[in-house]
């Protein structure tokens, strides 16, 4: 019996499984910033790289230009032993004249930055990508790319991720559907 | 030698003074980035608490990830004991590639084949995703 569980448990880690394809539907309620599933994950590599998809409900107008504008995050990480409105990288995103566009969107010592990336499609599967290196942040966007300088932070330490959050003020104006899914 | 190596030896001496079995453990995970391959070494009290240090590298590395050197401590709590099997819960806390701080949670279950011999099947929450691992234990103390 115990050679056979051995057999088994062989056979199982040497099938052959090149990557994992599993997409996470992270959904933001209506008047809320949060996301759920809520995730504690720390990064646990240099990039960041994974395919994002949204739906119609990213579509909103909140009939207000500034409110408009406020960028809504998409995924990122907080950088070493930092909270995240200290030093921290994420793709973030709006609906504004009628387009899906793509930002950088960091804090680097304290200080906001924010680049705009390019427009993506609704329905459509993107792949983004946050390299960290000693200096910098390079965002990554199908072919389109933006550095953000890094600020004075440490090298070893928790990296923590941070998952989708609408605003900016305002919370989400109705459900809000994204789909991750992270690239090994 | 610097203090942290001298703090580590310490600890890990004192573990053993206190402990009942010292246990090496090579073995593999899968992971959601490949294969690794990890080499443990635990010592057990009597009551079977467990400390011990590992190694863990991949042995293909995934699309975007290098190298993937993951060197930490590991702590086991006993939740079952019987002569046949024992389950573990486990906790795996070290860094990755020098740099990244993760803490990495499981359950194993240990199944003797003789009286220093046996073999390990673990699941633990790695990357976002569950991994499987089998391991052969030895205890040679």
């Amino acid at each position: 019996m115990k050679k056979l569980i051995i057999v088994a448990i062989t056979i199982l880690l040497i099938s052959c499984e090149e990557k994992w394809d599993l997409f996470r539907t992270f959904i933001i309620p209506q008047g809320k910033h949060y996301s759920t599933p809520r995730i504690m994950e720390a990064l646990q590599s240099e990039t960041l790289s994974f395919v994002a998809v949204f739906d119609e409900s990213a579509i909103y107008d909140l009939h207000d230009p500034y409110l408009q504008s406020n960028k809504n995050k998409l995924y990122g990480f907080a950088d070493c032993n930092s909270q995240h409105q200290e030093n921290s990288a994420r793709f973030a995103w709006q609906w504004f004249n009628d387009h899906l566009e793509i930002w950088a969107y960091c804090y680097v010592n304290g200080e906001r930055i924010e680049k705009f990336i390019s427009i993506v499609d609704i329905n459509t599967e993107n792949e983004y990508k946050i390299q960290l290196t000693k200096t910098s942040y390079i965002f990554t966007l199908n072919d389109v790319t933006e550095i953000v300088e890094r600020g004075n932070v440490c090298n070893t330490g928790v990296y923590y991720k941070l998952w989708p959050y609408f605003g900016g003020s305002v919370p989400a104006p109705h459900k809000v559907s994204i789909k991750i899914k992270d690239l090994y | 030698m610097d203090k942290n190596t001298v703090v580590l030896i310490a600890l890990l001496f004192t573990i053993q003074a206190q402990s009942q079995n010292i246990v090496v453990v090579p073995g593999v995970e899968q992971t959601v980035t490949g294969m690794q391959y990890s080499v443990t070494g635990i010592a057990f009290t009597k009551k079977l608490w467990g400390a011990g240090a590992f190694y863990q590298n991949s042995i293909r590395s995934g699309e975007t990830s290098s190298t993937y050197s993951f060197v930490g401590m590991i702590l086991y709590a006993p939740i079952v004991n019987t002569q046949r099997i024992q389950f573990f819960g486990t906790v795996r806390t070290g860094v990755i590639n020098k740099q990244f701080v993760t803490i990495v949670p499981g359950v194993e279950t240990h199944i003797p084949v003789s009286k220093r011999f046996g073999c390990i099947i673990g699941t633990g929450y790695r990357m976002g995703y569950p991994s499987l691992s089998a391991k052969l234990y030895w205890k040679f103390l």
